[in-house]
């Protein structure tokens, strides 16, 4: 038997608490996050929550330090591993005996534990018989909150001033009123009032419901079992981290990865992770990390802390977050570096920097352990934030939105990757392009999967996307992306994501667009950035970074773009598993047949021949390219290649063999 | 001669057959297997097992799950998708989240569209040409491109084709011309196409489409044949499908639209309660039904099942149109009772299934299960169950608990008795889902409760949810097919409109809602309704304008003047304040869609009364008096009733056990239980 496994007698003594009841009260509480999660998703105006659910509802108990994560829905799962700390923090700043019934803290600094300012956090305390019992917090990322451009997130920026407001904790209700110089302070301060108004009631709204639902669980039960329970919730979400840690063997992992740029000098920015593992308990050291930078990439002190995920990952996805499941993991995140900006620095683009402290934890371990390892993830959301003024006919406002593409994650041990999934410290709706259209003077021309995109491997990393946009007004936008330098990285022998890219499209009308699979001819492209050759055609083994392109970074502010002008964006793949030899021969000309590996790929990467006409495998001549080039891999003359479509055409779509030659 | 109504549900395990008696309100029961290759023979063998003469049957209606079968196991039509070019993955993309719960951080999780298509990505095919925002053609159809399209797809040896393209919403048009070169080029094809749910959101309207497209073939063909046999067996009224919404459509129609009848058992069911609400003179009823692998829960308030518009059939395979809401968990009676390996106890997911089945049915099932608890709690009798045709093993039971309650260091009667209470506390967050979580006080309700299962735990969620009355109708383990013999006819028309509220003014709600009201009418007509038997209802969907979830509000039917149009804002700015616990007056409403719900009404059925008795139990309905472990580490000596022998106006006080052919009723400690002149079961408790 397990030595974390404790008997129902265990905890009758331990928690004076039958193990029925105590079962009860956690799913409970659970239960009563998930109900508060709907009513802010459907009360929520910013499309950031309604659709993307970038926001997390939670409840905590009281402790002499401050207050301890006991449940939380998580929209955007990495608010799992902050809404702690934060509120922690929070009780401690402001004081518990300062709270009355019916108040509402907000607070937006990131400097405190919130993940950027744009991220709103709010905290009430649940009151029993007049006295706090639990605290209630909510978050979501709000539509605005005023600094250089719409949405927070500033390419550029290089101190905090320029992302926007700061907000200290302050009253936002006091005994259910609303207190009106916070409200003026936050409306006054942005260019979406009527969004945030809208946003800061759901979260008061929120919070009253959880409320609500917390008084009929302590009514229920009785407040002694409900304080108990969640004691019991706490160690026993820490007994199911200690039991899957002890099954890593001892000892020290590492992993680097690299972010493309910062947006203001022209180099990567390294994250190295160290993982140590003593018994069942993890320290995670981010020391050789690099220093502090000038542009807006970064995370702050609390944040850091999303790196746990990457071993949550790996060793026990299924049980619900809580501060329980956090305390055998330490974090060493050197102040003054990246992954711990110090004030005044910027931290504005913090999501890029968690992805990557993620995949840096997760591949220390995967490549330590193969039989459990995943590949690495496109570990990016590619964002576009558009801000202009609708002049369509019976239009006429000012507007500001932002399209968010996913991409994929990486094969696992036993699985190819999930595609079109929000990176992993997220978790997204997407937005409905029937509703984008109604709104926002944009047309989404194309939006599919990208042809041998996906890491090759004995499994397949996720795809990627294309987005094609029309702008039916004059616009701006800001853009950041990661892996368009850099590539998701495959583990043990799989190959790596196609890196992302940009480009405008001109020469053609949005009538007649030349697109086969995510692929147009480069004569067509006005690269914006990315990697490409010196024919415009994106090309991770031989073109530049930047060649060729408007801009050299992947994260840059106010690009013009014109009524009537085509912009794409393609997203980086997901790293591959295993060598792309052993694949099922069956499954590439499965994934041909579906357009997910082209020909040319198939033959190139897994040595599977296909014949284009009747996308039949050849078994002789599939037989024998393996044979050559196994022979060749174990001499060390063969290697996999980054994922990317062999014959990138130039002039025409007829240059690519299967479009020529296919039956259609 | 003598006429019948009967209901007939085929379920995944059992069809049965509920007949009435039109003139005395008898009814008659029969179960059977279900046959899954030919439903229809299933159907036919178990009227014959009812003895109620075909030619005696006046209407008949039919819940089956041959839709959703075909879905779970992915047997339906080979299938093809048309969608405007660059759209074509809509169905992969299943609107892009993750699963809340353990899958959420699974590196391992893929989206179930991803892994096991309806319609795999070459059959797929994006066509060109463009609707915009406001209906205008940024690019014009190809109508070529679609006959060398659907002339490879005759070639793939396609049966079926769905169409939907991006904005068709607002525009038709281009669908309609796709569908019309299909019918020209392929007319042996199925083709369904926005038309059947016309709403904004291309990705659930998309599933809509092709959900319908992938099972119509199937499920037209199984109607065709349960048609054609009944109409030779002699039987000459229509069939009356079951469909999502809680109304039923002739079978003839129901074959253009299948996806509107896709599932139905648990549907039937809350429209039982419908019925019931008006029996039982109770306007709001929870109705709760527990079955062996599966619990449903539904709420009909104002004596009317509550609808939502969405339902998530597999994660992101997402069906959308108006359908009675049912919340549905995977655990019952098959459920498995499991630890972990830190000791955390815990009821289901995993269940035991029809096979091997709970492990005191000697299958061959070893893991513990709901039902191996309450033979060792001694709710069940190794000698009563199924009317003694099935005799219990309760030494396999008590040897499937211990592998939970040894490590566990458990006493075996407190495991089991801690199993039935955690599955009934599992039984009443589901209760919450639709009513505390929606701002429904459960006091305010009373429980009826149905399926082989739920009447063991019934007492057990009312209490925890002080929820005053449960309700046991009768025939518990096959209410559905009385929900079946009982409905009305009911279609529901749609359009998505996308406006402020403000431009579209009066004037404008007035004629979106006729116009509705017409296709509605016109629809049931062509079913054979008189039109002095129509009623129509009236709702909008509505949102601030910013959002992107819209409210339903039921908008009263009359032609709006200016007062009642701002009647009709208000009536939306209280349905929001209800459910979000606060209200934006002043953001501008944008009307996202209507609705139109148009309802047949069919001659009532009236249930036989039983006979009366006084509060005392006859004698011959007590079988036996056992031990019963009700409470921890407690048991008790409990009678154990028949309930076929009880009379109107018997009460019986619990604790107590009441049982019958398909079910067994449990009552508490304190529980007190009444028999109405219907044989209902009213318990207090």
């Amino acid at each position: 038997m397990d030595r974390y496994f404790i008997s129902a007698d265990d905890v009758k003594k331990t928690y004076d608490i039958d193990i029925v009841t105590a079962e009860s009260i956690r799913n409970g509480l659970i239960q009563i996050t998930r109900q508060m999660q709907v009513t802010l998703v459907r009360g929520a105006l910013t499309p950031y929550v309604r659709d993307m659910m970038d926001m997390a509802t939670c409840i905590h108990r009281l402790t002499e330090e401050g207050s301890e994560l006991i449940a939380i829905t998580e929209g955007c799962v990495q608010h799992a591993f902050t809404q702690g700390p934060l509120v922690s923090h929070i009780l401690r700043e402001w004081g518990v005996e300062n709270f009355q019934e019916g108040d509402v803290v907000f607070t937006n600094d990131s400097f405190r534990g919130s993940l950027h300012f744009c991220d709103v956090n709010c905290v009430r305390l649940c009151f029993w018989e007049g006295k706090p019992v639990f605290v209630l917090s909510d978050t979501s990322h709000i539509a605005d909150m005023g600094g250089n451009t719409a949405g927070g997130v500033t390419p550029g920026a290089t101190v905090y001033f320029q992302e926007g407001i700061r907000v200290p904790p302050m009253l936002l209700y006091a005994n259910d009123i609303p207190v009106r110089s916070t409200f003026n302070l936050l409306l006054e301060n942005c260019r979406t009032p009527y969004l945030n108004l809208g946003d800061l009631r759901a979260l008061y709204g929120t919070l009253s419901i959880g409320e609500r639902l917390l008084h009929s669980l302590i009514k229920r039960w009785g407040l002694d079992n409900v304080l108990a329970a969640a004691r019991y919730t706490l160690d026993h979400a820490e007994r199911k981290a200690r039991s899957a840690l002890s099954e890593i063997p001892d000892g020290i992992y590492e992993a680097t990865e690299f972010l493309d740029d910062d947006g203001i000098e022209d180099k990567p920015v390294k994250i190295h992770c160290a993982i140590s593992i003593r018994g069942d308990n993890a320290e995670i050291d981010f020391s050789g990390s690099a220093v502090q930078c000038l542009g807006y990439i970064g995370s702050g002190w609390a944040d850091a802390f999303r790196c746990a995920l990457g071993i949550k990952l790996f060793i026990d996805p299924g049980t619900p977050m809580n501060s329980g499941f956090l305390r055998p993991f330490d974090a060493i995140v050197p102040p003054g570096s990246v992954v711990c900006k110090l004030p005044p620095g910027s931290i504005a683009e913090h999501s890029q920097l968690g992805n990557r402290t993620v995949s840096a934890a997760a591949r220390a371990l995967s490549l330590a352990l193969p039989e459990r390892g995943f590949a690495d993830e496109s570990a990016t959301l590619t964002s576009t934030h558009f801000e202009g003024f609708d002049d369509r006919h019976g239009k006429g406002n000012p507007f500001t939105t932002g399209i968010i593409t996913p991409a994929g994650w990486g094969a696992t041990y036993k699985s190819d990757g999930v595609s079109y999934c929000a990176v992993a410290i997220a978790n997204c709706y997407d937005y409905i392009v029937e509703f984008l259209e109604q709104e926002y003077p944009l047309v989404v021309l194309e939006r599919e999967f990208v042809i041998d995109s996906g890491g090759p491997g004995k499994y397949r990393g996720g795809l990627a996307t294309y987005v094609t946009l029309l702008a039916l007004a004059d616009q701006e936008f800001n853009l950041w992306a990661e892996n368009y330098r850099g590539a998701a990285l495959g583990v043990h022998g799989g190959g790596n994501g196609k890196p992302g890219y940009t480009t405008f499209i001109e020469g053609t009308d949005p009538t007649n667009l030349p697109t086969w699979e995510g692929i147009t001819p480069s004569k067509y492209f006005k690269p914006f950035c990315g990697t490409f050759d010196k024919d415009k055609r994106p090309d991770p083994i031989n073109g530049k970074y930047g060649l060729g392109c408007i801009s050299w970074s992947d994260k840059s502010i106010r690009v013009r773009f014109p009524k009537g002008a085509i912009f794409r964006t393609v997203v980086p793949g997901a790293g591959g598993y295993g060598n792309p030899l052993e694949r099922d021969a069956d499954k590439v000309a499965q994934d041909v047949r579906n357009r997910f590996v082209s020909v040319a790929a198939a033959e190139e990467s897994y040595g599977v021949i296909i014949d284009p006409c009747s996308l039949q495998i050849n078994k002789e001549a599939t037989a024998s390219k393996r044979k050559e080039l196994s022979e060749k891999q174990a001499k060390g003359e063969w290697q996999v290649s980054v994922a990317h479509h062999p014959v990138y055409p130039l002039e025409t779509l007829d240059e690519i063999v299967e479009i020529k030659e296919s039956r259609r | 001669m003598a006429s019948f109504r009967v209901g007939i549900d085929v379920g995944g395990t059992f069809t049965d057959v509920v007949a009435i008696k039109e003139d005395t309100g008898e009814s008659f029961i029969a179960k059977d297997f279900t046959t899954p290759e030919d439903a229809s023979m299933g159907v036919m063998l178990v009227l014959e097992e009812s003895g109620i003469p075909i030619c005696d049957i006046i209407t008949i209606g039919h819940g089956f799950t041959t839709g959703i079968n075909a879905i779970i196991t992915r047997k339906g039509a080979r299938t093809a998708l048309l969608c405007t070019k660059g759209h074509r993955d809509l169905l992969d993309f299943g609107r892009q989240y993750r699963p809340l719960g353990k899958e959420l951080y699974d590196p391992s999780w893929v989206r179930p569209h991803q892994e096991r298509p309806l319609i795999s990505r070459e059959h797929r095919r994006g066509i060109t040409g463009r609707i915009l925002w406001d209906g205008s053609e940024l690019v014009s159809l190809d109508e070529e491109q679609i006959r060398q399209e659907v002339r490879w797809l005759k070639q793939e040896g396609i049966e079926s084709i769905g169409i939907c393209f991006i904005n068709s919403f607002i525009n038709l048009e281009h669908e309609k011309t796709a569908r019309q070169i299909i019918r020209e080029i392929f007319p042996e094809a199925y083709t369904q196409t926005s038309e059947i749910y016309p709403i904004a959101r291309e990705t659930e309207r998309t599933f809509t489409v092709s959900i319908d497209a992938y099972i119509g073939p199937i499920v037209g063909r199984y109607l065709e044949l349960l048609e054609r046999k009944l109409s030779e067996a002699g039987y000459q009224g229509e069939i009356l499908i079951m469909q999502l919404n809680g109304g039923f459509r002739i079978s003839r129609s129901a074959r253009e639209m299948p996806v509107y009848s896709v599932q139905s058992g648990p549907v039937s069911g809350v429209a039982g309660g419908e019925l019931y609400s008006k029996l039982l003179d109770s306007p709001n009823l929870i109705t709760f039904s527990m079955g062996g692998t599966s619990t449903d829960v539904g709420v009909i308030r104002a004596g009317k099942a509550i609808r939502t518009d969405r339902w998530d059939i597999e994660h992101g395979i997402i069906l959308s149109m108006p359908m009675v809401e049912v919340h549905s968990i995977g655990s019952g009676g098959g459920s498995i009772v499991d630890i972990d390996k830190t000791g955390s106890l815990r009821i289901g997911p995993d269940s035991a299934g029809a096979s091997p089945g709970p492990a005191c049915y000697g299958f061959g099932g070893v893991q513990p299960t709901l039902t191996d608890a309450y033979l060792i709690m001694g709710i069940l009798q190794p000698d009563l169950f199924l009317g003694g045709r099935l005799k219990l093993k309760k030494e396999l039971a008590e040897k499937a608990l211990k592998r939970v309650s040894d490590p566990l260091k458990m006493d075996l009667f407190d495991l089991a008795r801690g199993a039935y209470d955690l599955a009934s506390t599992q039984m009443a967050e589901a209760v919450k889902t639709l009513t505390i979580n929606r701002g429904l006080d459960p006091r305010d309700f009373g429980l009826l409760s149905y399926g082989a299962a739920g009447p063991m735990h019934a007492t057990a969620v009312a209490k925890a949810l002080s929820i005053p009355t449960v309700f046991i109708p009768i025939h518990p383990g096959a209410f559905c097919c009385l929900g079946l013999a009982a409905m009305d006819m009911k279609t529901s028309y749609m359009g998505s409109f996308m406006k402020l509220m403000d431009e579209v003014g009066p004037d404008g709600m007035n004629k979106i809602f006729q116009e509705l009201e017409q296709k509605a009418i016109k629809d049931l007509e062509k079913q054979g309704v008189t039109k002095e038997h129509i009623t129509t209802e009236r709702t909008f969907f509505g949102m601030y304008k910013g959002q992107g979830w819209d409210t339903p509000t039921t908008a009263p039917s009359l032609i709006y003047d200016c007062k009642s149009f701002d009647d009709l804002k208000e009536a939306f700015h209280q349905a929001y304040y209800s459910t979000f616990a606060y209200m934006a007056r002043e953001l501008p409403i944008i009307l996202t869609s209507a609705m139109v719900t148009a309802t047949g009404k069919l001659p009532g059925l009236r249930l036989a009364e039983i006979g009366s008795g006084c509060e005392t139990v006859p004698r011959d309905a007590l079988i036996t008096t056992r031990d019963v472990f009700l409470g921890y580490r407690s048991k008790r000596i409990i009678p154990f009733y028949e309930r076929s022998k009880l009379l109107a106006g018997n009460r019986i006080i619990g604790p107590a056990i009441i049982i019958e052919a398909f079910a067994t009723t449990v009552l508490h400690e304190g529980d007190s239980c009444t028999v109405d002149k219907h044989g209902t079961l009213a318990i207090r408790v």
